[in-house]
């Protein structure tokens, strides 16, 4: 176990190093610098600009900036947005709205998943309308943009039926405290989760709808019958249990997803997360705020990928006793 | 005559005939065949390709022609699918659209085929520490979630149809590189492949000549499903204004005119045709993947 993660956080250090150049590369090919407006006005002298830029190091050879900026980061500093504030706490803040909705979707979904996959594998032998119709279903999500969905929903359920908020995290100009303001939240959240547990339901369905076939047909579940178990029982609490090794899989698989995974729905509903932060700052051009924001993302990704490798250790004596034979 | 109909029967996988030697593609063809709604998905794309790319021979309209007069009006017998707000016509738009956001999508997986291929067969076929740096690089790319990143880059490099088509082809190579690279680790243990070698065969040619061939069913999946990745793509990133831009029209940046609340509540013409047909495509493209998938899997016999 000891071995098998050392070596894994060796290779995520690797990983990391080459994070930390991409997000550099893409710094330094944004356009301009805090100073060069100043070159327009015919009142500046050229040579207090070059002063100012040496000053913060503009100037230095690439690899001396490269390591000043990786040691600011070392130390939590990931500078300022045009308004002033720190980029960390914008995008902490963020951040704190994304899990907000992606952690109820998430639990929601794998509920989903692992319940209508083991139903429908289970009537896949006998009653294949409804495995026909989960098939569908998920072929149907997969092919549907998430913000067109999110558009539809918005149409019907907040124009049509005027029956729900679609927009921001709050209602604007009212202040609510306690539980009014709770229920305002969660009023507020509703379609956002309910497209992301839709669009985030699908694909785990899917493999848990193939590995429960598979389980289907063992041949321990036959002897669970030949025993007197009838043929229900023996799936729950014998392929169940199986099935599990599968669904933690996934689960791994998916755990990245929960900070990722509500971009594009964030920016449709005016959501305050990272999504919708991200776009802003495009559209803004601050380009503090968007290096930050890639930089944390592709941090807390892998280690939320690290977590995943864990988890799997944990759950999979294979790997756990075998000292890594994964890679 | 009754022969000939015969054949045609066996090629479209109905029934085999007498002493019949078939080819591997052709079985799989014929398995192909067999699974209806794949066929009838492969129809359907053809259909609508063949319609986008005869747009200037289908429509009387052209798509960037301004009329302020006709701005914004319902379906009508004139325009079936109604004007949008510069009083163009949406028929004519959506077949466009049509064109520009399918040969997107082919470029981008091309792209995408081109580079993921590459490092795929470098990192199986030579192994050691080149599999080790192309695996670091693969798990680099995929540390940074797709729309990040792609928004970031557009923000760099002007917006625009090339630009688009770079980016989702420079993001989107791992997972190819790394179907490719599995397929060659347990491929390359083969005996013909350690015969070719002991014979001398350079290891461009090995890859080319024995490889490849047998690798191309998997390939050929993955190839097809990313075309239904970067139609989303396309949608997506012109949804935001980052993509294809006005007067070239493209199914993403047709659906961005939901964005304005009138459009999205009153005047359904404007957004929902081009996002249906993204549906459409896409679930096709993904049905026709599917039955690819199980056509060209030999464990599969039905």
């Amino acid at each position: 176990m000891l071995r098998y993660l050392r070596k894994r956080l060796l290779i995520y250090l690797v990983i990391l190093f080459g994070v930390s150049i991409a997000v550099f590369v893409l710094m330094m090919s944004m356009p301009g610098d805090p100073y060069s407006w100043m070159l327009m006005d015919p009142n500046v002298d050229p040579a207090y600009v070059q002063r100012k830029l040496d000053e913060l190091g503009l100037n230095d050879p690439i690899h001396i900036q490269y390591i000043k900026w990786l040691g600011r980061i070392l130390h939590g500093d990931f500078g300022y947005a045009l308004e002033g504030q720190a980029t960390l706490d914008l995008v902490s803040q963020a951040l704190k709205n994304t899990l907000l909705l992606t952690i109820p979707a998430f639990l929601l979904s794998t509920l989903f998943a692992v319940l209508l996959g083991i139903w429908s594998a289970m009537s896949a032998s006998g009653n294949k309308i409804l495995d026909r119709l989960v098939t569908l279903g998920t072929f149907l999500e997969v092919s549907i943009p998430t913000f067109f969905l999110a558009l539809i929903l918005i149409k019907w359920f907040g124009y049509d039926l005027k029956l729900l908020p679609v927009s921001g995290l709050k209602t604007l100009r009212v202040h609510y405290t306690g539980l009014r303001y709770v229920l305002d939240v969660a009023k507020h959240m509703i379609l956002p989760v309910f497209v992301l547990t839709l669009t985030q339901t699908s694909g785990m369905l899917r493999y848990m709808r193939s590995a429960m076939i598979d389980i289907l047909n063992q041949d321990y579940i036959r002897t669970a019958q030949a025993k007197g178990m009838t043929w229900r029982r023996a799936i729950w609490t014998h392929g169940l249990r199986n099935a599990l090794i599968s669904v933690i899989t996934v689960f791994c698989m998916r755990l990245p997803g929960i900070i990722s995974g509500a971009l594009f729905t964030e920016t449709v509903f005016v959501w305050p997360g990272i999504g919708t932060l991200n776009y802003n700052s495009i559209l803004n051009r601050d380009y503090a705020v968007i290096i930050t924001i890639t930089m944390i993302l592709a941090m807390v990704i892998l280690a939320t990928n690290l977590l995943a490798d864990i988890l799997y250790a944990v759950a999979d004596p294979r790997i756990r006793l075998g000292g890594g034979a994964k890679e | 005559m009754s022969k000939f109909w015969e054949r045609l029967r066996a090629f479209h996988g109905r029934g085999k005939l007498e002493g019949e030697y078939v080819s591997v593609a052709n079985l799989s063809w014929r398995k192909f065949c067999r699974n209806r709604l794949a066929v009838f998905s492969l129809i359907v794309l053809v259909l609508i390709a063949v319609i986008s790319f005869l747009a200037p021979l289908i429509t009387p309209y052209s798509y960037s022609e301004i009329d302020l007069t006709l701005a914004r009006q319902p379906p009508s017998p004139e325009h079936i699918l109604g004007t949008d707000e510069y009083g163009r016509d949406m028929l004519t738009r959506l077949i466009y659209g049509g064109r520009v956001s399918m040969t997107m999508a082919l470029a981008a997986m091309l792209l995408q085929l081109v580079i993921g291929v590459v490092l795929g067969c470098l990192a199986g076929y030579f192994g050691s520490w080149v599999d080790a740096f192309i695996m670091r690089l693969t798990d680099v790319f995929m540390c940074f979630p797709f729309y990040i990143m792609a928004v970031c880059l557009a923000a760099i490099v002007e917006p625009g149809l090339k630009n688009l088509v770079l980016i989702i082809g420079f993001l989107s190579w791992t997972g190819i590189c790394r179907i490719v690279r599995a397929e060659i680790l347990s491929l390359k243990e083969n005996d013909y492949i350690l015969a070719a070698r002991s014979l001398g065969i350079r290891p461009g040619a090995i890859i080319r000549r024995h490889i490849l061939p047998n690798i191309l069913s998997p390939i050929l999946v993955a190839a097809t499903l990313s075309i239904a990745g970067g139609i989303m793509s396309e949608a997506s990133m012109s949804f935001l204004n980052l993509g294809v831009r006005t007067p070239e029209s493209s199914w993403g940046n047709m659906l961005s005119a939901a964005q304005s609340m009138q459009a999205l509540v009153s005047e359904w013409w404007r957004w929902v045709p081009p996002g249906l047909m993204i549906v459409i495509v896409v679930l096709s493209i993904n049905y026709v993947g599917e039955g690819l998938r199980n056509a060209l899997d030999p464990r599969i016999s039905n």
